[in-house]
């Protein structure tokens, strides 16, 4: 078959796309091919070029790349942005899977539950993070007073290496695991009533059901959610940003914060897309990775 | 009597992760009913002696009521930007799940590739862009921005999604007389509801708390939409907490009823299962 | 089958029309010009009063005045001014001031402000305006920290104010209890609230003529040795650290009695009367920051007016600020807001001239020194902050900390 009749096949399925992808070749594709191409220059506030004054930024090859790569700073960064990716996605995972199949159920109320679980992700992100920082202040804030009632010590959450990466992360699994149970409720609730109903005549048991049916159903939504999680998270800034702004010392600080803060203060362009490009040749492999791993039972694809 | 015993854990699991999921927010809750005075203090009291709704009543009338214009905007803005996403997204996601066509598998990958560049590090040229297709201060660039964020979940979900639909209820009803367009509409659509509400509430609520974009290609105090207008309240060293509660429970208000009313789509489930059409 | 398009369609249709419905009038002959600042909810009442006054006056200028959250207002300011669009007049902190002066978004001022304005301006908050040979903006307000103190608690310890390092000292140490939970004394893990004790013992940031940078010298480690002394020796504030939340946590044991002197800024004091220590305003005492070894120390803030260059209308636009910046409506802003005048004469107005927190914040000023009128002014505290946290944990010793403070600097000034 030449190529152009194969295109002609699928013209409708090629009518359905390009709406779509319109849309997102100009106001995605363009800055991220311009991002790509600014991280081999030296582009900031002062050379960028504006309406008064022509620009004079250069090309400067790998600089940022070899700047970037071998401070060691980065290592420790990227060690900070997989504790990070990794354990939020897993606890979204867990979390949100297990209310969606609690909220499977028919009973009464479920409205209301389904409601309440999803405020988390209804509050403007700015005033959550607002709202946990001040949960985690070592005087005042909730837990250490109830730590104090309970005649614990206090924990300095937001100073310490340690507890401050454990604060920011808990207030990013409190933020994110409505999205998965919506997600993963959608998914279940897609599932045909019929099947269960045949397996119950075959006498499956609940658990049975679960393992045969329920997850080999849910696999492409659960799968495609994962990834898409793994990736949203890697790339999430403002929780960290408003919540510790990094710190202590740097040590809550991920990739993308990097990038945010190279370019938000004098706009040094060429450092945060070079912060910008490793981040997504990261997360490209990985994908590449986790659908080349998943695809052999036609999972994703 | 098992299954009672069963219901009453359920509730309590669920009753629990409730008080989880809403104790940040109680905090908000009540600060908003807080004088400015008492808005810190060393004791835990939820409920202040001075309960006041005076925190309200300065948001919602403060410059001539400019929340309710925020209000209009954010919520033309959102329900748009939902209806287009969901729209481009059901089209394109059934082509990627129905069609093996040459570039399909580079268009998916393309639409994930998307998520992986932190493009908002680049608003500055963004600006300019949208500036050159006079998109700037307009609701428009906005929907249209807005659209290219939740594009790619969108469509990774709904492939998803209609992956798990039998191709043999298609098949029948094609075979029925039905054209593929009208089997889309008609067959696939309605049984894949859950998931077009997945993603309406996600479309949704990205355009409602969205904060960069708006605030970047939103000049003029009457476009803004809500989040940028109440962000007025963060200062250099202090945050006007008492006033920022009350536009958050405010701004939290119409995503509930936004979701209290599309839920139903979520758990349809498979009623049109029998498919009569 | 009722598909939810059905119902959502219509709907945005409806709103969509709604949104269409209104456009703006325009009279001709007549100069609008846009206003953004980042004032607060009482400023503001203030502030439009003053504006609906000048119209009233001028009723060929139109002010569209509109407030920006300070967080974002820098970067929106540079995005739009970048592309020719910026708001005519700007409220500027001053450390953005020469950024945009350097970046070409700003008209210079040099023939608009008159002598006698020059010689009126408080010199530290003027000097925030002058870069590169040019005046790129006029004194709004002013600042500095300051040591706030609890009256009736050094009272009844029966001490003075402290007027040097040793005294803070031996007076924090005389109202500390850790048992109760009391302090004589608090600090921030924010580098902004270190720099009074880097200039106290003769330590410096940058020298802004020759970019020499002076934050690891020995003054300045000296300077931090001792802030770091101040719990690890002498236990005159408390053990624990909240990086995150100390300003809060400040503010809110000094209202209630806890602490009995903290460093803190103009803008804080109403928020401060309304706290129970200080129901009776004149428990607040206000003066200088003790002396080091090397005299006074404190960073003078504030923020400008400026104009952008793409203003249509610069002599009508400065009309418009220097209007705002007369004494009495500076006065009126000192007497309502709390805000420091940057004109001499104001000091001298009544509701200026007796009100003792202000007067208390000027004894300040005299001594207060000036940050860095350079485009990077505004990064230096980015890049000192973590480290200084560091130092505090005990991560690195003062000495590396404060190098790496230095190394940061190079970087920022290399551009």
């Amino acid at each position: 078959m030449s190529l152009l009749s194969k295109i002609r096949r699928h013209r409708l399925a090629y009518l359905l796309i390009l709406p779509t992808a319109l849309v997102m070749a100009g106001i995605v594709f363009y800055p991220l091919i311009r991002g790509v191409l600014i991280s081999f220059t030296n582009m900031n506030q002062y050379n960028m070029g504006s309406k008064f004054i022509p620009p004079s930024y250069r090309f400067v090859g790998l600089q940022n790349y070899v700047k970037v790569l071998t401070s060691s700073q980065f290592w420790d960064i990227l060690g900070q942005t997989l504790i990070w990716t990794i354990t939020n996605v897993f606890f979204h995972f867990t979390i949100g899977l297990a209310l969606a199949l609690l909220l499977n159920r028919r009973f009464r109320g479920r409205a209301i539950y389904r409601t309440l679980l999803l405020i988390p992700w209804a509050v403007p992100t700015y005033i959550s993070a607002f709202s946990w920082r001040w949960l985690f202040n070592s005087k005042y804030g909730f837990f250490n007073l109830a730590l104090k009632a309970l005649g614990a010590d206090p924990i300095p959450w937001l100073s310490h290496q340690v507890w401050a990466m454990v604060a920011v992360i808990a207030t990013n699994i409190w933020l994110g695991f409505p999205f998965m149970m919506v997600v993963l409720l959608g998914g279940l609730q897609s599932i045909p009533r019929e099947m269960y109903e045949a397996s119950e005549v075959d006498g499956c048991g609940r658990i049975r059901q679960f393992w045969t049916i329920t997850l080999p159903l849910l696999k492409p939504v659960a799968l495609t959610v994962t990834l898409l999680g793994i990736i949203w998270t890697f790339n999430m800034f403002n929780i960290i940003y408003l919540v510790t702004e990094g710190g202590p010392h740097h040590q809550t600080d991920i990739l993308a914060t990097f990038a945010f803060i190279e370019a938000f203060h004098q706009w040094r362009f060429g450092m945060a897309t070079t912060y910008a490009v490793i981040i997504l040749s990261i997360l490209l492999s990985f994908s590449f990775f986790y659908i080349r791993t998943l695809k052999g039972s036609e999972e994703i694809y | 009597m098992r299954r009672r015993k069963n219901n009453w854990i359920l509730h309590l699991v669920l009753t629990a992760c409730c008080l989880a999921a809403i104790f940040p927010i109680i905090w908000v809750l009540s600060t908003s009913f807080k004088p400015e005075p008492e808005v810190f203090s060393d004791r835990l009291n939820l409920i202040s002696e001075h309960t006041t709704l005076d925190n309200y009543r300065h948001v919602l009338t403060m410059k001539g009521g400019v929340f309710f214009i925020w209000l209009r905007n954010s919520t033309i803005i959102a329900l748009i930007t939902t209806v287009i996403g969901v729209f481009l997204a059901a089209t394109a996601a059934y082509a990627f799940s129905r069609y093996r066509f040459l570039g399909r598998q580079g268009g998916l990958y393309i639409f994930l590739i998307a998520q992986m560049f932190p493009g908002a590090i680049l608003v500055v040229p963004l600006y300019n862009l949208m500036r050159q297709f006079g998109m700037l201060n307009s609701f428009a660039g906005l929907i249209l921005a807005y659209s290219t964020v939740s594009l790619p979940f969108c469509v990774w979900m709904l492939k998803g999604f209609f992956d798990t639909i039998p191709r043999g209820l298609e098949e029948a009803a094609m075979v029925d007389g039905l054209s593929p367009l009208g089997t889309f509409y008609r067959i696939v659509l309605p049984l894949s509801l859950p998931g077009l509400a997945v993603t309406a509430f996600f479309s949704f609520i990205t355009a409602w708390n969205e904060f960069m974009f708006a605030f970047t290609f939103m000049s003029k105090e009457r476009l803004y939409t809500l989040p940028v207008g109440l962000r007025q309240f963060v200062f250099q060293f202090q945050t006007d907490w008492h006033l920022m509660a009350a536009s958050a429970v405010l701004i939290t208000i119409p995503v509930v009823i936004f979701f209290l009313q599309t839920q139903r789509f979520l758990v349809a489930g498979l009623t049109a299962g029998g498919v009569k059409g | 089958m009722k598909h939810p398009l059905t119902l959502i369609i219509p709907l945005a249709l409806v709103l969509l029309f709604i949104a269409c419905g209104k456009k703006e009038e325009k009279v001709t002959g007549q100069v609008t010009l846009t206003f953004w600042h980042t004032m607060n909810q009482e400023e503001m009442v203030t502030l439009d009063g003053l504006v609906g006054k000048f119209m009233e006056q001028n009723p060929q200028i139109e002010i569209q005045a509109q407030v920006v959250p300070f967080s974002d207002a820098q970067n929106k300011f540079k995005t739009m001014a970048q592309a020719g669009d910026a708001p005519d007049i700007f409220r500027a902190e001053i450390a953005w001031t020469p950024e945009f002066a350097e970046l070409g978004f700003l008209v210079p001022l040099d023939d608009y402000v008159s002598e006698e304005d020059l010689g009126d301006y408080l010199p530290g908050a003027l000097r925030y305006n002058q870069y590169k040979d040019h005046l790129w903006g006029i004194p709004q307000v002013t600042d500095c920290l300051a040591l706030l103190y609890n009256k009736r608690m050094l009272a009844g310890a029966g001490v003075d104010p402290p007027a040097t390092m040793d005294d803070l000292v031996r007076v924090a140490g005389t109202m500390t209890s850790p048992g109760k939970g009391r302090y004589g004394f608090f600090w921030r893990g924010d580098s902004y609230w270190l720099t009074p004790f880097i200039w106290a013992y003769g330590g410096g940031l940058i020298d802004e003529d020759d970019q020499q940078i002076h934050i690891n010298d020995q003054g300045s480690v000296a300077g931090l040795n001792f802030y770091i002394a101040l719990r690890d020796e002498y236990g005159v504030v408390p053990p624990e650290v909240d990086f995150a939340n100390d300003y809060d946590n400040m503010l809110v044991g000094f209202k209630t009695g806890k602490y009995a002197m903290i460093i803190n800024g103009p803008w804080a004091t109403a928020d401060i009367l309304a706290g129970e220590q200080f129901s009776d305003p004149a428990n607040l005492g206000v003066t200088r920051i003790p002396r080091g070894p090397a005299g006074y120390g404190s960073p003078v803030g504030g923020h400008n007016y400026v104009i952008a260059s793409s203003c249509k209308d610069v002599p009508a636009a400065y009309e418009f600020i220097h209007f705002l910046n007369q004494a009495e409506h500076q006065a009126l802003f000192a007497q309502k807001n709390n805000l420091l005048p940057t004109r001499r004469s104001a000091y001298d107005l009544p509701g200026v001239a007796d009100n003792p927190i202000i007067q208390g914040f000027r004894y300040q000023l005299e001594v207060a020194n000036n940050r860095p009128v350079i485009p990077e002014g505004g990064l230096l505290f980015v890049d000192f902050t973590p480290n200084l946290q560091a130092a505090l944990n005990g991560n690195k010793t003062p000495q590396q900390a404060l190098d790496a403070t230095a190394e940061a600097w190079e970087e920022l000034l290399r551009r």
